[in-house]
């Protein structure tokens, strides 16, 4: 299951974050997911709780926010929706018709910010 | 109640296995080890092109071959046939291997005496496209029957591939496989993508594959 390794992936990333802010335990966490990605939100909410336990992250609360795919258009450069301008499974620019492009937003797999509980 | 207070991060999830991925290159650039992430859909026709590839550089080339896969898609047995050295690695369920498993792999398989080791990665063009192994060129095969529109379904990896084998060319009329196509819309995600139309049964156009992969493996190994 493809979303197990990348939640596997936020534990350590939030492990070493927390280590470097001297957190002892994370209550929330903000995760970015690009829609051009191969990680289904829905997916990383149902292995979430099998991959925090006994970790700092145990009973945290997952949010995540989706980033919306945009691609720059090589010809005329502006910026549009892959997924609302995709014609035969190939984004088209809806300003010059253009078939060439290049990823604006939409890739990312961020950890936005973590919520802590202070004593 | 408990306030909560927010700290900002904005770091990737990939950085941890980038930065494992950089580290096995040099590492593998120190031994004179080139890696190939080999890549494809099940029933691309891996086996058949792999034998053949490692049949027309063994004798120049020490090749080893590891394969990770959920269900092993090469025949280790066929693939020993060839007499080069093979390891089976478990992926545990997981659908790609990432940066650190590679290396686990690598030193497991005992590699520092091979020119060449070709990792297969497990079968599916989503996953393996998002994880950098730590491989020095991504390859992937697509075959004829999967058709010519494939590159626009699987964009991450062909944006992310080095060289793109398309295998079975010699059934294409059968498939009404449109190469032209098939070619211009790898280019368009990824201008650099050597292509190789070949045909692993028949071993048209195996030459220039091979030459491309002589090549890289020298110029890494040097």
């Amino acid at each position: 299951m493809h979303e197990m390794g990348v939640v596997l992936n936020i534990v350590r990333t939030a492990q070493e974050a927390a280590k470097a802010n001297h957190v002892a335990k994370i209550g929330r966490l903000t995760l970015q997911v690009g829609e051009l990605t191969g990680v289904i939100p829905k997916y990383v909410h149902a292995c979430w709780p099998a991959a925090i336990e006994h970790t700092i992250l145990e009973g945290a609360n997952l949010v995540i926010e989706e980033i919306e795919g945009i691609a720059t258009c090589k010809d005329c450069g502006c910026d549009y929706s892959v997924l609302e301008n995709m014609n035969a499974d190939q984004p088209v620019c809806p300003t010059c018709g253009s078939k060439q492009w290049k990823v604006k937003t939409g890739r990312e797999v961020m950890i936005k910010d973590i919520g802590v509980i202070d004593d | 109640m408990d306030k909560i207070r927010v700290i900002d991060i904005k770091r990737s999830i990939f950085d941890n296995n980038d930065k494992d991925a950089e580290k096995l290159r040099e590492q593998l650039k120190q031994e004179k080890t080139f890696l190939l992430n080999l890549m494809s859909s099940p029933g691309s026709g891996k086996t058949t092109t792999l034998m053949r590839t490692i049949e027309m550089l063994k004798e120049e080339i020490k090749i080893g071959v590891m394969e990770a896969d959920i269900d092993s898609s090469v025949d280790a047995e066929k693939i020993a046939t060839t007499g080069v050295k093979s390891i089976q690695l478990h992926t545990g369920g997981m659908c790609h291997l990432d940066a650190d498993m590679t290396r686990q792999g690598l030193t497991e398989f005992g590699t520092q005496d091979m020119d060449l080791v070709v990792l297969e990665n497990v079968g599916n063009l989503v996953c393996p496209a998002e994880f950098d192994t730590g491989a020095v060129k991504n390859a992937m095969i697509l075959s004829v029957p999967e058709g010519d529109d494939k590159p626009l379904k699987y964009p991450l990896m062909f944006s992310i591939c080095d060289a793109v084998l398309i295998n079975k060319i010699d059934v294409m009329s059968v498939f009404d496989f449109d190469l032209e196509a098939a070619k211009e819309r790898i280019k368009a995600l990824n201008p650099k993508a050597e292509i190789f139309p070949v045909s692993a049964r028949t071993g048209e156009g195996f030459e220039a594959w091979a030459d491309w992969l002589r090549k890289n493996v020298t110029a890494w190994n040097e």
